[in-house]
């Protein structure tokens, strides 16, 4: 997509644009990854890591910040994948553990079953990732390191039999909700895995990017993957269903494939047909996908200030309840439905009233709402960034005590002290990731809104700006509030 | 190539279920309780209440099976949120009277907290409690 935009550039300003950055063609990183067998190799630390987690998590102490799956999840885990998907690529994807065991499984059981097709979408992957922000504020999941190691469990399981009776990469691209959080946040990533030259391809007639290479004699014998999330390179745009598994780059016979350097969130400012999706603007389940990744980050947040108590229980008293699942659902309800539904109506009509647009109250609503994604990962990274900044030294004494408690102290005694950079100095950089969030999301509204109205951009502009700027307001109030992390609904 | 057949799916997901099965039960079998130890009887009270954040008292009172008093015991109060990554508290409990030991914390901020008592009597024996303070309200 960088070459499209390059392209465009180069005819806009008549001047030639550098070739973009390729990661591959940077020493011994490029080759090393370029190699058939570097996923394993960065796959194999995490499923150890992995496998830890589970047995401190299920055999360790059962106290929170002194064991390592839940430190490991619920505060370096999160904290590292946004960042890394900030600062490169999906790269948690690529070294996922979870398609390490599935792999191996692969050797020996083939599926051959095809994902139904009626399935063949996002809404699995979002109704999954709603249930883990709902279960994780109402079981306060990151109290219970039994939970959580039961979580990861789950994960490898539901991995084993999907993969196991599915063809292709069916979990990945279409019930993952940790990839799907991805493949959203990715599309802010300055990284993408995209073809070098067009041209080259226009006159490739294997394919094999796509299907892959199989040994002459034998069609089941398969010698190199091609994309099992069904990215045609050639018209492959953007980031967005991409595991960076590389195996594009291991089949491609004319090392056309790299991994090259973008402007982030550019491929939500434009709106073509991709490769595997289809058009943005007409896929309800992606879009859907979208506002929760936006508002899904300002309830999460909100789980964890004071002020959650306070609407939790004036909620319990109007609804006669006491149990903690029927107030959280519609405390749900209202930030993932009705106010998103409100926001976005509001700015429709206005959008179509004031400035003119003629598009359909549907597509321009599924068209704008991509334009939320930087904001809602801004808002991601100011919460993860914050605990994994504030509690980056964690690990340390955890995994003394760890060694302590199987009565080989090589690390020496815990150091409970060791906790992370200070409060103070993180605030800045949470409102910082805020900040850019906006500008990404003020950006990308302002590319739509030029291509929706040559002779009133600003009217349409103005509606999505405002509510940006609602979104970045609520943000900010978030983050200025009391922490308050409570294991217990409406404990207190 | 060998192919995946129908039975092999059904053994596959046989031993899953096995495999989980047995992960529970060893894991039903694992799961921690906290007593008194060594006859010790420990009793511990967090206040004021309800409780808030900034400084509050711990008091930890130990007697033993005769109900007399343990002197001379070192405590070191140590306070973590629910939440993995936050700041501890440390304190140490002076004796204010025998058997009696208090230290104050300042709880930084709200939410729920684990106060483990890490005690050690004045024969050496150690003793670790772990006291649960729910619902900590921010000012």
């Amino acid at each position: 997509m960088s070459a499209a935009l390059s392209n465009s550039l180069e005819q806009d300003n008549g001047v030639v644009e550098a070739p973009p950055f390729d990661l591959l063609k940077v020493p011994l990183l490029g080759r090393f990854l370029k190699w058939r067998h570097s996923r394993t190799i960065l796959q194999i630390p995490l499923l150890f890591v992995s496998g830890v987690m589970v047995l401190h998590g299920l055999f360790g102490p059962s106290l929170s910040p002194k064991n390592l799956a839940t430190v490991l999840t619920w505060v370096h885990f999160r904290g590292a994948l946004v960042l890394i998907l900030l600062c490169a690529g999906n790269f948690f994807c690529m070294a996922c553990p979870f398609m390490l065991v599935r792999n191996f499984m692969r050797r020996w059981i083939h599926p051959r079953l095809t994902w139904p097709r009626m399935l063949r979408n996002k809404w699995i992957a979002v109704a999954l990732f709603v249930l883990i922000l709902f279960s994780y504020e109402l079981f306060g999941l990151w109290s219970s390191p039994w939970l959580t190691a039961w979580i990861i469990v789950g994960y490898f399981v539901a991995v084993l039999v999907v993969d196991g009776l599915f063809k292709h990469a069916t979990f990945c691209k279409f019930v993952c909700p940790i990839g799907q959080f991805n493949f959203v946040a990715s599309t802010l990533s300055p990284l993408e895995v995209e073809v070098r030259d067009h041209e080259i391809c226009d006159e490739c007639h294997t394919k094999d990017c796509i299907r892959g290479r199989r040994a002459p004699d034998s069609n089941l014998v398969v010698l190199e993957r091609g994309c099992e999330l069904a990215l045609f390179q050639p018209a492959k745009v953007g980031n967005m269903d991409c595991t960076f598994c590389l195996d594009c780059v291991h089949a491609c016979p004319h090392d056309n494939i790299g991994i090259l350097s973008r402007v982030p969130a550019s491929e939500l400012m434009i709106d073509p047909q991709r490769s595997g999706i289809g058009y943005f603007s007409r896929r309800k389940d992606i879009a859907a996908l979208a506002l929760v990744f936006c508002f899904g980050a300002l309830m999460n947040a909100f789980g964890m200030v004071s002020p959650v108590y306070v609407v939790e229980e004036w909620l319990s008293r109007l609804l006669h309840v006491k149990s903690g699942a029927p107030v959280l659902g519609l405390l749900f309800m209202i930030v993932l439905v009705v106010e998103p539904a409100i926001l976005l109506g509001v700015a429709t009509w206005v959008t179509r009233a004031w400035a003119g647009v003629s598009r359909a109250w549907l597509p321009l609503i599924l068209r704008y709402t991509y334009s939320l994604v930087p904001l809602g990962f801004g808002m991601w990274l100011a919460h993860y960034g914050f605990h994994f900044f504030t509690g980056l030294y964690t690990i340390i004494p955890v995994t003394q005590s760890a060694f302590v408690d199987l009565g080989w102290p090589v690390f020496g005694d815990p150091r409970c002290t060791l906790v992370g950079i200070p409060q103070y100095v993180v605030e800045p950089i949470e409102i910082g990731f805020l900040l850019l969030g906006m500008a990404g999301s003020l950006l990308v509204v302002w590319h739509l809104a030029k291509e929706d109205s040559e002779e009133h951009p600003v009217r349409v502009f103005t509606p999505w700006a405002i509510v940006c700027l609602l979104l970045l307001l609520a943000s900010l109030w978030l983050i200025a509030q009391p922490m308050d992390m409570r294991a217990t609904m409406m404990a207190g | 190539m060998k192919r995946c057949i129908p039975g092999d799916r059904r053994s596959l997901a046989s031993l899953l279920f096995v495999l989980m099965g047995l992960m529970a039960l060893l894991t039903a079998g694992c799961r921690r309780s906290a007593n008194s130890v060594d006859g010790i009887s420990i009793r511990e009270e967090v206040t004021p209440l309800p409780v808030h954040t900034g400084e509050v008292t711990v008091t930890v009172q130990l007697a033993d099976a005769a109900e007399n008093p343990v002197k001379e015991a070192s405590i070191m109060v140590e306070a973590d949120m629910a939440h993995p990554g936050m700041s501890p508290v440390f304190a140490a409990a002076k004796e204010t009277m025998p058997g009696t030991y208090q230290s104050k914390m300042n709880l930084t901020m709200g939410g729920d907290w684990v106060v483990l008592l890490h005690i050690r009597l004045s024969n050496g024996t150690k003793i670790e409690r772990q006291l649960d303070v729910r619902g900590v309200r921010s000012n």
